[in-house]
């Protein structure tokens, strides 16, 4: 049994909705509690539902990254080195901090360099950090067109930070 | 596809095709990423001495099977990539046929400036290479694992 109303319903109830789907107008009335507690409700509700899908996207690539550790030497045919245990360490401390920050990545991908990449991507950017065996940590950040921006960076916790904040502002730009 | 005592061929045309194995786990949106690339001298089969499913053979595979696996192509001039390093020297990728005893066909692509043949380039000008070879390689063969 549906708790709450089929949405032609609801407009009724509520009085009108706005142009843009979704979008509720607040009533003058005596109904204005009933649409507040319900507004907060749905809003909570979204809430929660990213959470969960960062949480669970989160887990995804940490088995991802989990999953590094059972590659050999040569595992490319390429003469790729395995990511060795203090890259992986690296790579896991910036998806804490990603998770801390709610913001998530897409993809773990070893790297034919030797180490591991924390990839994001939307439909026009994508960016990733690699995080090299050599202790040498790369940011690059690029569309389909313009030259690549490649950064430097240390393994220093500023500098994870730095990558987060930069990687935030570039992809959601 | 073995050596056979066969010298190296060094005449590679503009247009002849490099073709290289990749994984599902290196694709995104119709393209192999940068992270399936090594730095120096990246591995290719040249299209005069190989089928593109000839990269996917054991015998140019260091050894390993790779069930699933595919293959991307591009045509060389495609990928002899110039960038600038940091001393202002331009750097340029470019294709050299080096054989392997069961893989007559392996080639690399070497790095040059204007006074050296083989250059070691900066990590920043290494990454913007392997961009842009993962943005020059297209699908031959499609991967399914």
């Amino acid at each position: 049994m549906p708790a709450i109303a089929a949405p032609s319903k609801l407009s009724v109830f509520w009085g009108r909705r706005t142009e843009r789907e979704n979008e509720l107008i607040e009533p003058n009335s005596p109904s204005r509690r009933t649409f507040l507690f319900f507004r907060q409700l749905i809003e909570e509700g979204n809430s929660t539902s990213k959470f969960l899908e960062i949480a669970g996207k989160y887990r995804e690539l940490r088995t991802s990254l989990h999953d590094c550790n059972f590659l050999t030497d040569n595992w490319d045919s390429y003469d790729a080195p395995k990511p060795e245990r203090h890259s992986m360490e690296m790579a896991e401390g910036l998806l804490r901090k990603l998770f801390a920050d709610l913001f998530m990545a897409n993809r773990v991908i070893p790297s034919a360099e030797g180490g591991v990449a924390i990839y994001f991507n939307n439909e026009k950017k994508t960016a990733y950090v690699e995080y090299r065996n050599s202790g040498s940590v790369i940011l690059a950040m690029y569309d389909d067109k313009s030259d690549p921006i490649i950064i430097e960076l240390s393994e220093s916790d500023d500098d994870q930070s730095r990558a987060l904040s930069l990687i935030k502002n570039y992809i959601s730009a | 596809m073995h050596q056979d005592g066969r010298a190296p061929d060094d005449a590679l045309d503009a247009t002849e095709l490099f073709y290289r194995r990749y994984s599902l786990a290196h694709f995104v949106e119709g393209h192999v990423l940068p992270q399936s690339i090594s730095f120096p001298k990246p591995s290719f089969n040249r299209s005069k001495y190989s089928n593109p499913e000839d990269v996917l053979h054991v015998d140019c595979c260091n050894g390993k099977e790779l069930s699933g696996w595919g293959v991307v192509e591009s045509a060389v001039a495609d990928l002899c990539i110039s960038r600038e390093s940091g001393d202002k020297q331009k750097l340029t990728l470019y294709p050299k046929h080096v054989p392997l005893p069961t893989c007559y066909a392996h080639s690399e692509l070497w790095c040059q400036s204007e006074t050296s043949n083989d250059v070691k380039p900066s990590q920043s000008v290494k990454e913007k290479f392997r961009i842009e070879l993962s943005r020059a390689l297209k699908v031959r063969i499609p991967a399914t694992a």
